[in-house]
């Protein structure tokens, strides 16, 4: 497991660069510079301010300087510093935000696993049966429905017509004279619906694919014996079967994570939750080119973070894959 | 396969073919949108503004006395164009580099598996966000940038099929015959690995349209005037209470229209599987 481990975070190592080498790319696509968008706007500034501001940036270098100067920073952990008026450091940024939005997606992870394992399950088991029928049709159309319509319509029902829940941030405006159960509460209030929403997409995908991995193990041979040397047919599914199913899920959790941080743009700006994706969108709106470098290269590393615990998850699970990493 | 088994089997498949009706819909209404909108989507009447859904405005009006019916009818255009031209995009990527990457093999095959892999690791969203940022939000860059960003699975289908359609007898046979590289590709391959890349594509224009439907609504797809779904429903935030529609409809219209390409989709993979 050592050795897996030690090989699987080798083969990160190119994948970070190629990760650098793209966003940086991405972000010099731009004609113009980068700084046009500081001085532009801002009449007082004189060109020779403007020569400054591009020689203190180094855009007037050739571009892979400019890359290999940039990658040795961010060896260094030095994202540059935001374009925003507060000029602070972009990873300190990236880094207060970067809890609430990992804290969102696992929560509505853990919720996707809980609904849809359960019901892919029992769709196998009967499959064709009303239930099988229902829930497929149902989570389709989750599927198909914008993020940010349905939480438009859950903020009229919910937020204005009933007044149940709030429609906005994290907290109310009078957090800080609640008492410890109280701010509790009020958090949950506020996250009950971004939450909902951000999971209703992701059912479809892993209720369909365990349902059809199911249907694949309860044809094999192994389960035919299992029920031939008399077991009950709950333990043959819940025993034989579900345990081969549930390994290939890890493999998609890890898959999932570049969608739910994407997703976090949506459901982070509707509701007005300070986490990455709202942070991300606002400098996209700014044109804050240090924060979305940064946003982009972090984005990408959580993704490959990700990718790594379900591999490590997988090879912890399942003693073939980390064998076969070294035939 | 025999189109006519394939025609049977799709129309076996009630749901799929509900999805397929829907899709020929669309784009019988997005081509006669000049004659089917009751008025014109872009004219701006303060008087009228925000009506409630009546027999002149049947679904209303928006926050500039603009008529929402006809706005969704033209809207209805810009899903269309952005969902075949993004998906045109990324299908014709995907198969190039699926194909390079399946026939040669080696190197070129590892260069473009570890391009497509790294592709995979940007949250799309993030990618696309910064791109359009940096070119100015516009239909024709949202429409390459979905593109851009969504051909990894069609070139990892394609190169899968390629590897094991390669060592088959009658690619054997077509190359002692003497036949080019590129014409093993194009007349001997490609049509073969054809069926799950339709299922791809099919499926991916429902993605497509859902990404820039969003894009239109975070204010960085389709620019005003322009109608387009997203974008109304961003009009729509800031009358929640008071002008019900605004949200209602268009969201009405994306789900409608994901969904039917969602089961085509699905009818299509159902009914090009050799294996049911």
């Amino acid at each position: 497991m050592v050795k897996y481990t030690l090989k699987r975070l080798l083969m990160m190592i190119p994948a970070l660069l190629g990760i650098t080498v793209v966003s940086f790319a991405v972000m010099h696509l731009a004609p113009g510079r980068p700084t046009d968008m500081m001085t532009d706007l801002n009449p007082q500034v004189t060109l020779e301010a403007k020569q400054r501001l591009i020689e203190l940036y180094g855009l007037d270098r050739p571009l892979h300087v400019q890359y290999f100067d940039w990658l040795g920073r961010l060896a260094r952990l030095d994202f540059g510093r935001s374009f925003a008026p507060d000029r602070r450091p972009v990873l300190d940024k990236i880094s207060e935000r970067l809890p609430v939005t990992l804290a969102l997606n696992v929560a509505s992870l853990a919720i996707i696993l809980c609904v849809s394992l359960p019901v892919g399950v029992i769709a196998a088991v009967r499959a064709g049966g009303l239930f099988d029928r229902a829930t497929t049709v149902l989570f389709f159309i989750g599927f198909a429905a914008p993020s940010f319509w349905l939480a438009l319509l859950g903020m009229r029902y919910f937020g204005v017509e009933l007044g149940w829940l709030p429609i906005s941030g994290l907290t109310s405006l009078d957090y800080d004279q609640m008492s410890a159960p109280g701010k509790l509460a009020d958090l949950a209030r506020h996250l009950v619906m971004p939450l909902i929403i951000s999971t209703i997409g992701g059912l479809a995908g892993l209720s369909r694919y365990m349902r059809s991995n199911m249907l694949e193990i309860i044809r094999q041979d192994y389960l035919t014996t299992a029920r031939a040397k008399g077991l009950p047919e709950r333990v043959v599914i819940a025993k034989h079967a579900l345990r081969n199913a549930l390994l290939p899920v890890i493999t998609i959790l890890g898959l999932s994570v570049p969608g739910l941080i994407g997703g976090s743009v949506i459901i982070e700006s509707i509701y007005a939750i300070p986490g990455l994706g709202q942070l991300f969108y606002g400098a996209v709106m700014s044109r804050d080119y240090p924060l979305v470098m940064g946003g982009l290269v972090i984005g990408a590393v959580l993704t490959l973070l990700g990718n790594l615990l379900a591999d490590l998850g997988y090879a912890w699970a399942d003693p073939r894959v980390r064998d076969a990493a070294f035939k | 396969m025999n189109l006519k088994i394939f025609l049977k089997r799709f129309a076996r498949n009630r749901l799929a073919l509900a999805g397929a009706g829907l899709v020929l819909l669309l784009f019988l209404v997005s081509g006669a949108a000049p004659w089917l909108a009751p008025h014109d989507p872009d004219r701006v009447d303060i008087r009228n503004r925000l009506k409630p859904p009546s027999g002149e405005y049947i679904l209303g009006t928006d926050s500039l006395g603009r008529d929402v019916l006809s706005r969704l009818v033209w809207g209805a255009r810009v899903s269309l164009k952005v969902g075949l031209v993004a998906v045109g995009l990324a299908t014709a990527i995907g198969l190039l580099l699926g194909a390079a990457a399946g026939y040669y093999g080696g190197l070129t095959d590892g260069l473009i598996m570890r391009f497509c892999d790294l592709m995979l690791c940007f949250p799309s969203m993030f990618l696309i966000l910064a791109v359009i940022a940096i070119l100015e939000p516009s239909i024709w860059n949202v429409m390459i940038v979905i593109g851009l960003t969504s051909w990894m699975g069609v070139a990892r289908l394609v190169r899968a099929e390629f590897i094991s359609l390669k060592n088959r007898d009658f690619t054997l046979a077509a190359r002692a015959l003497g036949a080019s590289d590129g014409r093993i590709i194009l007349r001997h391959l490609l049509p073969n690995a054809l069926a799950p890349v339709l299922v791809a594509a099919t499926l991916g224009v429902a993605g497509a349209i859902l990404t820039e439907s969003a894009l239109s609504f975070l204010g960085l797809g389709v620019q005003p005037p322009t109608a387009t779904w997203g974008a109304m429903l961003a009009d729509g935030k800031d009358y929640l209470s008071r002008a019900w529609w605004l949200s209602l409809y268009p969201g009405l219209a994306i789900l409608l229209t994901v969904l039917s390409y969602n089961l085509m989709g699905e009818g299509l993979r159902d009914a090009l599987d050799p294996r049911q």
